[in-house]
């Protein structure tokens, strides 16, 4: 019933008279295990090839010896309300959608790399030349995904956006059905990641955020990341 | 020490002149020093009407910045579309004042030249001022193009398009003098050139100083930054510090000040001036690769108040 419900908002955004979908993602510092199984699942999914990363989880050390922890920060693009990207393409090949994901037109795209010197969090890669894991023994998705890059191009994550695309118009609910949600969520086996419609009070995301404290990555630079960071809540 | 580099900080990867492509990837410093000094010569030769360095700034642009640069994208056929952002993008308006500097001087030049065209014709003010201005224009666009990144603090200051602005007619100023060699300038001319080379040459040497303690008192990245050009940090820091810094201004402060102040025309005098002056057009070069190579990201480490 939820879906039909948000499906019937969604077809009154499209007129342009209500509000807009705004697609984000909240990311459970307590539960991820720094297992990198998103950074595989994006790079598998999208036949992404060497030194190309979408997804990727950093390391970081915290306090003082023999109070220390290590947390681990999964990183992409954070699809800023605000994105820098945006402005310093010089070909207007990275687009914001209405609906807040920031995708890269490869068509359009001169590779200068502007956007990613801009870009705070260097969440994007530069493909300078064909290069896959396997060149003998790759199997036919691994082609046609390859096929689907274009050298001299940047290349970044798009919250797998032809999945939200293609099931939306199924009916199915992004962050909610599986197969209209991003792989590296799905793929999560610590269940860290959650995506979905903030500016849906209903949604997972959005409850997540109302229960819960929550920061977002270099908000002095004023982007406004679509990426929430819900803190490790501390050991008593 | 190293612990304060290890954190805090991470520096950028996508221009630095270095890559897959070979190259390819190394034309992008040639193609940043070219677009300096090219705009920066004609400035100075059409400020003092000396032809051969017009051809001299046309043949430089054309060449040295215009097919460095598109060599340099990585997909070259669709340069055409830089053009498509200029209410945003300052790589989209370099282009564009590239263009239209390319376009006038050109046609300035080769009119000019040609001789059919007087200086009285009613077009000829027309297209020496087109080029005049979008040589300044030019000159000042990758300034702004750095000072534009948000991302790196140490880019992000109104510094960088001064001193690219600045460090432009210097190597305007030097190259035509070096040309002094090969074509007849008048002496006075030369002379006149020399003391604004000279206080361009300080102009540029406070201004490195005055950002590189500025920037060593602010953030960590940018603290960063100032260690790599000073040689703390990285190998190839080192040709900021000896290539541009000492070789680049102190050297040729000194060299300079001795044959202001004390003057001569003797052979050695000249060798000594000459060599100056390419000590200042390498300095150049150094100085935009490490201020290029320089740019350093506060980390994505999560925000210290949030203390989990």
């Amino acid at each position: 019933m939820n879906t039909l419900i948000r499906q019937q908002r969604e077809t009154t955004c499209q007129d342009g008279r209500t509000e807009h979908r705004h697609y984000g993602m909240v990311i459970d510092l307590t539960k991820c295990l720094g297992c990198q199984t998103c950074t595989m699942a994006c790079k598998l999914f999208h036949g992404l090839g060497p030194d190309i990363l979408r997804v990727r989880v950093v390391e970081q050390e915290l306090g003082q010896y023999p109070d220390v922890e290590r947390l681990y920060i999964p990183l992409r693009c954070m699809h800023c309300d605000e994105p820098e990207c945006v402005k310093a393409c010089p070909t207007g090949a990275t687009k914001k959608r209405p609906d807040g994901i920031v995708r890269i037109d490869r068509d359009e795209c001169m590779g200068c790399r502007y956007c990613a010197v801009v870009c705070p969090y260097q969440a994007r890669s530069f493909i300078p030349v064909e290069k896959r894991y396997f060149p003998e023994s790759g199997n036919h998705w691994e082609d046609v995904r390859y096929r689907q890059h274009q050298v001299g191009t940047m290349d970044k994550c798009d919250f797998c956006h032809e999945r939200i695309d293609r099931a939306t118009d199924r009916m199915l609910e992004p962050g909610e059905d599986p197969e209209a949600t991003p792989i590296c969520v799905i793929s999560c086996i610590g269940k860290a990641l959650y995506f979905g419609d903030l500016n849906d009070p209903e949604s997972t995301v959005s409850r997540l955020l109302e229960e819960r404290e929550s920061f977002r990555l270099k908000e002095d630079l004023g982007t406004g990341p679509s990426i929430y960071y819900l803190p490790r809540r501390k050991r008593k | 020490m190293i612990k304060t580099l290890r954190e805090g900080f991470v520096f950028q990867r996508d221009w630095t002149g270095k890559g897959e492509r070979g190259l390819r990837d190394q034309m992008l410093m040639p193609a940043i020093f070219f677009g300096a000094i090219s705009p920066g010569l004609y400035i100075t030769a059409l400020l003092t009407d000396f032809i051969p360095g017009l051809w001299v700034s046309v043949v430089l642009n054309i060449a040295g910045y215009g097919l460095a640069h598109i060599m340099y994208l990585g997909r070259m056929e669709r340069f055409w579309r830089g053009l498509l952002n200029l209410r945003h993008s300052w790589i989209s308006r370099g282009l564009l004042f590239n263009i239209i500097f390319t376009i006038s001087s050109t046609g300035f030049v080769v009119l000019r030249s040609m001789g059919t065209v007087a200086d009285s014709d009613q077009y000829m003010p027309v297209i020496k001022w087109i080029s005049f201005i979008s040589s300044l224009l030019f000159l000042a666009y990758p300034g702004f193009m750095l000072s534009f990144v948000k991302a790196i603090p140490f880019w992000h200051s109104a510094v960088e398009p001064l001193l690219f602005f600045i460090q432009g007619v210097l190597g305007g100023t030097a190259v035509q003098l070096l040309m002094g060699s090969l074509f007849r300038i008048d002496p006075s001319v030369s002379a006149g050139l020399l003391k604004i080379n000279y206080l361009l040459v300080i102009t540029v040497l406070l201004i490195i100083l005055s950002a590189l303690i500025i920037k060593s008192l602010h953030g960590e990245a940018e603290r960063a930054s100032v260690m790599y050009l000073l040689g703390i940090y990285r190998g190839d820091g080192r040709l900021f510090l000896y290539g541009a810094l000492i070789g680049g201004l102190v050297i040729p402060l000194l060299l300079l000040s001795l044959f202001i102040f004390y003057g001569g025309h003797t052979a050695v005098v000249t060798a000594t001036l000459y060599t100056t002056l390419i000590l200042e057009l390498t300095g150049i070069y150094f100085a935009k690769y490490g201020f290029i190579r320089a740019g350093a990201y506060p980390s994505d480490t999560i925000p210290k108040r949030e203390g989990v």
